[in-house]
């Protein structure tokens, strides 16, 4: 099921939660919604849940629109940061809950449930009541349920953030497993852009309200359209080079000019730490501090209002105040105006 | 937490004086209700009557209609426990989760009326009741008493514990509202709820002054109020009193050990895990 969003906006009294999104997300796809607490994840998630009725724009599910259809005719199911099952319920009865709400038969619903927690590996636990059960369990449970009446879309808040860091590692791998042998259209909010980044076919990032990107995720961290993308994602953080724009012609700090065809302004330079090295020539720059991280060795430079960060070759070493030059390739800068927008470079 | 055997004893031993004294006046009122007439006044008083007179309950059972104030006492109990159970979900679900205007004001309005003291509306009840005619009549007995404030205050505050994702995830799953309140928050409210009807029984089933106001027949009569014929102008015969209210004690203790799981866990105020 393609699910396409046009012109969405939900406001809360004078909170403007989601902002004008617009976005077509393909069928069979597992989408991840990333972006910074508050943006509006949930929000969008519960008005494609039909939960939240958007105060403007519609919702189209292929080419029916669904904004103004109720939860349990839109054919979704979905799966909450908390899990919610219902607590006096037995694993079994909570996932036959949906298929009991449509009236279907019990021993065929029976059946059903039985099926969809063998797919999730819980069949095990079906007469355990769900305090009884840990958090992962309790989260494949979740899953069954959403998935026993065959939805064509799966929507998960946050399903992972309860979870240890071993464990989210599996299930995350889990729910992309199961998302690819139903190959159901399932759209993913996580805060986490790691998780974004590894199991999605299309990362929507937000800020604010706004839809910041819709793209594939090495999109995302190689080409990013917006200065808010190019900060949020990736981990060391991005850094920035002032420079300027003289004439159709780009002053780049590290010694070399590229032809740009944009107005005379100052704009910032961003260049991801692993594309900055040591040179002999480019910006000269203090070492502030060299760390070491996993196996790699992280030298900060600069000052202290513009640190950046860049991992050191192997045999490399730099001492503690020693001045270096930096250089990036001009095929790894990334050019953006004051206000944030992306300034493309021409071959 | 570990407590060591010395702080347990002293425990136990607090808790076991505790619950005789409370015992006390029980122990009294079976001793008393199988003494002599001679007997119940006499100093030093005797916890053990030389002779058990269980004629005594006979006696009490013939001095009064006991079995019609029997009936009225049940049905006042039932039908009043009910309908409060009743008002009170649908008035907790309510507040606790439809939105609707003035809500918030409406529901301090009613926290309200609990300040006011229940005496002072004795009297503009009895005027109203009376002009609806229903003085003398089970309408006076049950009606007045089907909603409680003090209950919606309760099983709201419980139902606000009750996750918010619960509600969404019933509706996903094609839950109404009202199938959502039937399969999912009562049965999860089940602790809060039996305190409130245990509440609601043993309150209904001791009231004394309100059914004394409404009823002038020995017909419509209650039990706490059929205890009055054994005081007289001449005096009061305790050994006859004391016998009947050991009978009038007896279904709620049936009533108690049946549901002492459940009272333990609501006033525990048992959450849920989440
Ligand atoms: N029911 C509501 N009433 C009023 N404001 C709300 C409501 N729900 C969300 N908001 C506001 O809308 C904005 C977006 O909230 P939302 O829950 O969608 O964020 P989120 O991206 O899911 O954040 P998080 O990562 O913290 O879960 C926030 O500013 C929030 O305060
Ligand atoms: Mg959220």
């Amino acid at each position: 099921m393609t699910i396409t969003l046009h012109n969405i906006s939900m406001k809360f009294n004078n909170t403007t939660a989601v902002n004008q999104l617009s976005v077509t997300i393909p069928k069979g796809e597992l989408v991840s919604i990333l972006g910074p607490s508050g943006c509006g994840k949930s929000t969008t998630l519960f008005m494609l849940a039909g939960l939240y009725e958007p105060t403007g724009g519609s919702i189209l599910f292929n080419d029916k629109d669904v904004t103004k259809l109720t939860p349990e005719k839109r054919g979704i199911g979905m799966v909450f940061q908390n899990y919610a099952l219902y607590p006096h319920m037995t694993v079994l009865q909570n996932i036959m809950f949906p298929l009991k709400m449509h009236k279907m038969k019990k021993a065929e619903a029976k059946k059903k449930a039985i099926e969809m927690a063998k797919l999730v590996e819980i069949d095990h636990l079906l007469d355990r009541k769900p305090s009884m059960l840990s958090g992962g369990q309790q989260q494949r449970v979740a899953i069954a349920r959403a998935l026993v009446r065959e939805p064509e879309i799966l929507l998960l808040d946050e399903p992972l953030s309860n979870l240890d860091a071993r464990l989210r590692l599996t299930m995350r791998e889990e729910i992309r497993r199961i998302q690819q042998a139903l190959k159901i259209t399932t759209v993913f909010v996580t805060h986490d852009q790691e998780e974004a980044l590894s199991i999605s076919d299309h990362v929507l990032l937000m800020n604010q309200g706004k839809l910041m990107q819709f793209d594939v995720p090495s999109n995302l961290y190689d080409e990013p359209n917006h200065r808010f993308v190019a900060s949020f994602i990736g981990s060391p953080s991005m850094n920035y080079f002032d420079a300027e724009i003289v004439d159709g012609t780009l002053k780049t700090p590290f010694g070399y000019d590229l032809a740009i065809e944009a107005p005379n302004q100052s704009v910032q330079i961003a260049v991801r730490p692993e594309n900055l090295y040591l040179s002999t020539s480019g910006l000269k720059e203090e070492v502030r501090l060299v760390e070491r991280v996993g196996k790699d060795t992280l030298a900060v430079i600069g000052n202290d209002t513009a640190k950046k960060r860049l991992f050191l070759q192997k045999g490399e070493t730099v001492e503690v105040g020693q001045a270096v030059y930096v250089q990036a390739d001009k095929d790894t800068i990334r050019v953006f105006q004051k206000t944030g927008e992306r300034i493309y470079i021409k071959e | 937490m570990k407590t060591s055997p010395l702080s347990k004893t002293f425990i136990y031993v607090m808790l076991g004086i505790g619950s005789i004294l409370m015992l006390l006046p029980f122990v009294w009122m079976i001793s008393t209700s199988l003494k002599s007439g001679n007997e119940v006044m006499i100093m030093p008083p005797v916890w053990i009557p030389e002779t058990l007179r269980f004629d005594n309950f006979v006696a009490a059972f013939e001095k009064a209609p006991f079995a019609t104030y029997f009936v009225n006492s049940v049905i006042v109990m039932v039908l009043s426990t009910l309908g409060e159970v009743i008002t009170t979900i649908l008035a907790a679900y309510a507040f606790s989760r439809l939105n609707f205007w003035g809500k918030d004001a409406l529901f301090a309005l009613l926290v309200g009326t609990m300040m006011v003291p229940g005496e002072v509306l004795l009297v503009p009840n009895f005027v109203l009741l009376s002009d609806l005619g229903w003085i003398d009549r089970y309408e006076a007995l049950i009606i007045p008493w089907t909603a409680s404030i003090f209950s919606i205050f309760l099983l709201r505050q419980f139902f606000l514990k009750i996750p918010k994702e619960l509600n969404y995830a019933a509706r996903v799953d094609g839950c109404t509202n009202f199938r959502f309140l039937w399969s999912i928050m009562i049965p999860i409210a089940k602790p809060a709820l039996i305190t409130i009807i245990l509440l609601k029984a043993i309150g209904s089933w001791n009231a004394f002054l309100w059914p004394l106001i409404v009823t002038n027949s020995k017909e419509m009569r209650t039990l706490p109020v059929g205890l009055t014929s054994f005081s007289t102008e001449a005096g009061t015969v305790y050994e006859l009193l004391m016998a009947a209210s050991t009978m009038i004690i007896f279904p709620m203790i049936i009533l108690f050990i049946f549901l002492q799981k459940y009272i333990i866990k609501g006033i525990a105020g048992a959450g849920i895990k989440g």
